[in-house]
């Protein structure tokens, strides 16, 4: 294998592609990328999987002998990445891989190729296009809700309901609830609803560009397949049921508070500085009079914060949040100013752009904490 | 010593395990006595009599079968429930003689006197304290008074060692400070390790006053910022406060070596809940609910047979103190972890994750514990076994003979806290 490729040209197709290689696992051969050169056409695909998820990076570059190999993504990401911004040339010679950028030279180990799980070829037919910016909005509204925890999987994926009609997103961990729905109409779309790991989708979403707009999907029996620019996703779908989260949205919420983001996300940075470690509590006190927002640690102190700019209506109201939760929902909120729809210190509340013009609606719901 | 300086008390239950076991037979006053460690293994707590015979805290009961006949020494398989009664018991009565009370160990308290009497009066105020106790528990104690914690541990020590004290003693203002700081080995001070007493040694400095009157500079280069707050404390200077709020256990371990090798996975499977019960019990004393179990399992590598131990740990969705839900968490995770043909030695489980039951995130799907159906189940049993005696409501999962239960031949009755072991009176 020998090709060259400008250095600015190859990070552009690798750089995401490390998140997906693990760092560590159980068969080490998927800490490596597959990389294959195909003289044939001038192209190379580089292959990162964890076997849930696996992302095909294939471009254009110039290949003077063709071949495959697998090599350290963390180190070829890395080698990579220091290099001067020039022509980069590699080639494999006996069992390393040759890297060399002007007067820099590096030699590879590179791992055992044919230990490498074979990668299934990616069948476009009957493929569905959808809008890769929206795609895009979609899952950046929604990814942070998911769980990290294992001990509710269904809660580690992004909730995915599809129809001609409309579509909607949703992910939450039993604390928030992130909720998007398009209403688009799009009649290719089938009546489905998938649960997605949020790792393949994310990749997608930082991948989304303003030069290609459309990404291509289709659904297989448990898995999915994305198809958008140089790279392919496949990645698996949880079984299982998704709770009906929105049964969880209260109605009767009538305490309405209109207040600035960026004051409100500044309040937040400052006054969670002596908020206790667990559960990160801050106290939001509103009034007609008063919005103030304060933390407490029994052994460091406490800290008030009062915002002046702001419109309330309904009942004064007390409650509590896990400020990164909080801080995870507004670091989303499109508009300059953010809605809450509060009932009591134990209600969820709702938190939504304010006067959003757009044809879709987004929903957070933040479940409270107590009142101590 | 004007009306502003501190003054602290520290409260310490002589011969305590030993003590409890005497409450409740007097015929043993004066007799020496010995509490065992789990399994009847090891002397733990020797009554005064047992350690003028010479023995050891530490040595296995059967090492000494020929002296425990010989001198009738009267062996006990510990009974943490009489000594955690009797010592709720002595807590609460210190508790009347200050509105500031730090609960040290299960037989050790520091009291802060600090304007409650005049000078001349500590002395009898702390005669008044042991009196009292004494009276109200039959448990013994001693009271050290003096101007800081390090200080009133000496005082302690002082009471308990020299008889002509009857127990107390006042070290704030005393005229012979110099004198009974240097009486105590730098070894018995409160803060002063193994290792910075043998370092200290080989510099030639022996005793408490020795240390006291170290250069801080060059305490601060030896003994960190620690050292230096324990010999401010020694010439007088209180640094350390008294720490009245007991914090929460932020993990709870229940385990303990089986009476006989367990081969069989029913049986590891009933350990593995007591065990359970025994740390969500503990768990719910201190009104909290936990998110994660961990359980534990390993040979006695002590044998030469075949060995193993593993853990892992596993979480529930939203925390709990509901015994079923960590019973069927911990029994799917020793599944995993089990091996055949093993003779398992040792099981245990370590609750984590451990927050305040009122402080806990609430969830969307599932009502917090503290709200829900479970925790009237527990409330419900914990005040059945509280009124009618310790396990009279338990889990099936445990099993019912628990022949790997802990060897416990030498218990005493639950003279406190059972109502069907209640001393009997004749007369």
């Amino acid at each position: 294998m020998k090709f060259s490729v400008e250095k600015k040209d190859l990070v552009a197709n690798i750089q995401s592609l490390y998140n997906i290689a693990p760092s560590k696992n159980a068969l080490p051969i998927l800490t490596n990328y597959l990389i294959e050169a195909n003289p044939d056409d001038n192209s190379i695909r580089f292959t990162a999987t964890d076997l849930d998820i696996t992302v095909i990076a294939r471009f254009s570059l110039s290949v003077s002998e063709g071949g495959r190999l697998a090599v350290s993504a963390k180190d070829f990401t890395e080698i990579i990445n220091s290099m001067p911004e020039a022509m980069i040339h590699c080639e494999k010679i006996e069992d390393k891989l040759h890297i060399s950028c002007g007067h820099v030279d590096f030699d590879l180990h590179c791992a055992d190729v044919e230990q490498y799980p074979l990668i299934p070829e990616a069948n476009l037919e009957n493929a569905i296009e959808i809008d890769a910016r929206m795609f895009r909005k979609m899952v950046a509204n929604t990814h942070f809700a998911a769980s990290i925890e294992a001990n509710r999987p269904i809660f580690t994926g992004i909730y995915w309901k599809l129809s001609p009609e409309y579509q909607i997103m949703a992910a939450t961990d039993g604390k928030k609830i992130a909720d998007f729905q398009l209403n688009q109409s799009h009649p290719d779309l089938p009546e489905t609803e998938k649960i997605i790991p949020p790792k393949g989708l994310i990749f997608l979403r930082k991948t989304v560009n303003d030069e290609n707009k459309k990404i291509q999907m289709r659904f297989e029996s448990n898995r999915v397949l994305f198809h958008y620019g140089n790279f392919t996703v496949f990645s698996h779908v949880l079984e299982g049921r998704y709770p009906e989260y929105r049964k969880a949205m209260p109605t009767e919420n009538n305490n309405i508070l209109t207040v600035d983001k960026s004051l409100l996300l500044d309040a937040i940075r400052r006054i969670s500085i002596l908020s206790p470690d667990e559960p990160f509590r801050i106290k939001m006190e509103i009034n007609a009079t008063k919005l103030e927002i304060s933390s407490k640690d029994r052994e460091r102190g406490e800290a008030v914060e009062q915002i002046d700019k702001y419109e309330f209506a309904g009942e004064p109201t007390k409650i509590a949040f896990n400020y990164k939760y909080l801080q995870s929902i507004l670091n989303v909120i499109e508009t300059d100013k953010v809605l809450f729809k509060l009932s009591n210190s134990q209600g969820p509340a709702l938190i939504y752009n304010m006067d959003l013009e757009a044809n879709y609606e987004v929903t957070f719901l933040l479940m409270p904490l107590r009142i101590t | 010593m004007s009306k502003a300086q501190k003054v602290f008390a520290l409260v310490d239950c002589n011969s305590f395990y030993a003590s409890c076991e005497r409450v409740f037979r007097p015929d043993l006053k004066g007799k020496p006595i010995g509490v065992l460690s789990n399994n009847d293994g090891c002397i733990v707590a020797l009554s005064h009599e047992l350690k003028k015979l010479g023995i050891q805290r530490g040595v296995p009961a059967f090492k000494i079968r020929n002296e425990t006949v010989r001198h009738k020494i009267t062996l006990f398989s510990s009974n943490y429930a009489l000594y955690g009664d009797l010592s709720a018991r002595v807590m609460s009565i210190l508790s009347q003689f200050t509105p500031e009370l730090e609960i040290y160990s299960i037989d050790e308290a520091f009291l802060s006197l600090t304007g409650f009497a005049e000078d001349s009066n500590l002395l009898a105020y702390g005669r008044e304290i042991k009196e009292t106790v004494e009276k109200c528990t039959g448990v013994p104690i001693s009271v050290g008074i003096a101007t800081t914690k390090t200080l009133a541990k000496i005082a302690n020590h002082v009471a308990k060692k020299y008889r002509k004290f009857n127990g107390v003693f006042n070290l704030a203002g005393h005229p012979q400070m110099r004198k009974v700081l240097e009486s105590i080995s730098v070894k018995d001070i409160w803060g002063v390790g193994f290792r910075y007493s043998k370092m200290l040694n080989k510099r030639g400095i022996f005793n408490a006053w020795e240390l006291s009157i170290q250069p801080d500079m060059w305490v601060l280069e030896k003994m960190t910022i620690i050292g230096m707050r324990t010999i401010r404390e020694l010439r007088g200077e209180p640094c350390i406060e008294l720490d009245m709020i007991q914090e929460p256990k932020k993990g709870i371990v229940s385990s303990k070596s089986f009476s006989k090798p367990v081969t069989n996975k029913q049986e590891l499977y009933e350990a593995v809940a007591q065990y359970t019960v025994c740390a969500l019990d503990k768990l719910r004393r201190q009104s909290s609910v936990a998110h994660d179990i961990m359980v534990f399992l390993t040979t006695n590598p002590f044998k030469d047979e075949s060995q193993y131990a593993n853990y892992i740990s596993g979480s529930l969705p939203t925390p709990s103190a509901y015994v079923p839900e960590f019973i069927t968490l911990a029994k799917d995770l020793m599944n995993e972890i089990y091996k055949d043909g093993y003779r398992y030695k040792k099981a245990g489980v370590m609750i984590s994750g451990i927050e305040s039951q009122y402080q806990a995130e609430l969830d969307f799907f599932q009502p917090a514990y503290v709200d829900d159906y479970r925790k009237k189940v527990m409330d419900t049993i914990d005040y059945i076994n509280k009124r009618l005696g310790k396990d009279k409501i338990t889990f099936a999962a445990v099993g019912v003979g628990q022949e790997w239960s802990m060897r416990r031949e030498f218990l005493s009755r639950n003279y406190t806290t059972s109502w069907n072991e209640l001393p009997i009176v004749k007369a």
